[in-house]
């Protein structure tokens, strides 16, 4: 069984960069959705299944924050994993972002080895 | 008025981003910025403090970078648009890297960053820092709001 | 007594040692080889396997980039991360192995004073190759690099297993395990 993914960042670079990450990570990857704010991801989530969404903090319209946040309000979409990956690397706001429901956290900038390791635990999957 | 930790704020910040998603070396520092055409972008920050944080690229190095952070084997097959995400893209790390240093205790906000037109410099009073890298060469402007 | 000697003379011809030295490249399918490079510095070496195939190789590189000497690039590929990495890949393919299954372990890029007389050619060694990986589509499995100590490794053809020694230490199988082969 596949997974389907929703990436939310407001870069479309680094959307590319973090779709590259999971294709080279040997997850069997179904369907990559793509979203440049948390209002966008909104809209996608009550039309399409997702089994886990990386998502950045800082972005126009809906923050991360504000994101997690709704999705927290929501019984169906709270039970979706949530890593954020973020250039906000204090750890006020890692405290907050875990508090809100977030199960992993990844500092911009980022080796792919990390992120792959952080997606493994949150998924349990493990590629050894 | 521009503080000597702030210069060194930039170059460990800069040297976290570039080394870590754009495989690029900082070689040391130069005098003064470049000549030759630049790529540049600004992004605003909100938060204890806030300012404003802008970089500028030599034009040969924004492509190389760009290149090697989506890993692309033909970084001549990139679009400009494409490297001008890139360079905005690494504008918003190093200002977050910047930011996480400076910010520990409080929230901080970046917005999103725009690339800006060429010859636009630094504001007055911003600490500016200019490297030479192994593909190029980088500059950085770091201004706070006064309080 | 007898059967000791029996037993040493087994383990020897069970190993046949491959030295990869210095701006050197080797592959195998022999299961009874043994890869090994020794006295990583500021260098880097590449370890791959393909367990499915049975296949390593191994690549001990000096410089980051061919650009500062084409000449000797020509001459000397292994030297540069940028020649010798896609020829260590080139080479393995050649012997069977593919590189959805090749698994890649790294070593070495310590600080070193080397003969440049530069500090940091051993971290951008890393950088250099990080970045080459990164455009060929190939994740780390696992690496021990940085930090001031030279370092010595070894690979079993047979098993992908490897063993690394730091200077002034015993050496240690090196972990995480292998993934299971796909396919």
């Amino acid at each position: 069984m596949g997974f389907r993914v929703l990436i939310v960042d407001d870069s479309p670079a680094m959307r590319s960069v973090i779709r590259r990450v999971i294709l080279l990570s040997g997850f069997d990857l179904q369907e990559c959705l793509e979203a440049g704010h948390g209002a966008d991801a909104c809209r996608l989530l009550r039309e399409r299944a997702v089994d886990i969404i990386l998502t950045d903090i800082n972005m126009p319209v809906m923050n991360g924050e504000q994101f997690l946040a709704s999705m927290r309000g929501d019984e169906s979409l709270g039970a979706i994993p949530v890593v954020v990956i973020s250039t906000d690397a204090t750890q006020h706001r890692i405290r907050q972002m875990m508090d809100l429901g977030a199960r992993g956290y990844v500092t911009k900038p980022f080796f792919p080895e990390s992120l792959r390791a952080e997606l493994e635990r949150v998924l349990g999957v493990c590629h050894a | 008025m521009p503080e000597p930790r702030d210069a060194e704020i930039l170059f460990s910040a800069a040297q976290q981003v570039l080394e870590t998603m754009f495989f690029t070396s900082i070689l040391g520092e130069r005098e003064a910025p470049p000549e030759e055409p630049t790529l540049g972008a600004r992004a605003s920050f909100h938060g204890a403090p806030s300012g404003t944080f802008g970089l500028r690229l030599s034009s040969g190095a924004a492509r190389a970078m760009a290149g090697n952070f989506l890993g692309a084997e033909e970084e001549r097959e990139l679009t400009e648009a494409q490297v001008g995400e890139v360079v905005c893209e690494m504008t918003n790390m190093i200002c977050g890297a910047v930011l996480s240093q400076v910010e520990t205790e409080s929230a901080f906000e970046i917005r999103l960053p725009e690339l800006q037109p060429p010859g636009e410099g630094a504001e007055a009073g911003a600490t500016v820092r200019s490297l030479d890298l192994d593909n190029g060469a980088l500059t950085m402007f770091l201004s706070f709001d006064k309080a | 007594m007898l059967r000791q000697l029996f037993h040493e003379a087994e383990e020897t011809r069970a190993m046949r040692l491959m030295i990869v030295g210095i701006a050197d490249c080797q592959i195998s399918s022999d299961p009874e080889s043994v890869l090994v490079t020794y006295a990583l510095g500021s260098c880097i070496a590449v370890a791959i396997y393909d367990a499915a195939a049975r296949v390593g190789g191994m690549l001990h590189f000096m410089l980051p980039e061919s650009g500062i000497d084409p000449d000797k690039a020509r001459e000397r590929p292994y030297m540069f991360a940028d020649t010798g990495v896609p020829l260590l890949f080139r080479n393995a393919y050649q012997q069977g192995a593919d590189k959805k299954r090749i698994v890649v372990r790294v070593f070495g890029g310590a600080q070193v004073l080397d003969n440049h007389g530069v500090f940091d050619i051993g971290r951008r060694n890393y950088i250099a190759l990080r970045g080459i990986l990164w455009k060929a589509g190939v994740l780390i499995h696992a690496e021990q690099v940085g930090g001031t100590s030279s370092r010595t490794i070894r690979m079993e053809v047979a098993t992908g297993t490897m063993w690394l020694r730091r200077a002034g230490a015993a050496e240690q199988e090196f972990g995480p395990s292998l993934p299971r082969p796909k396919g």
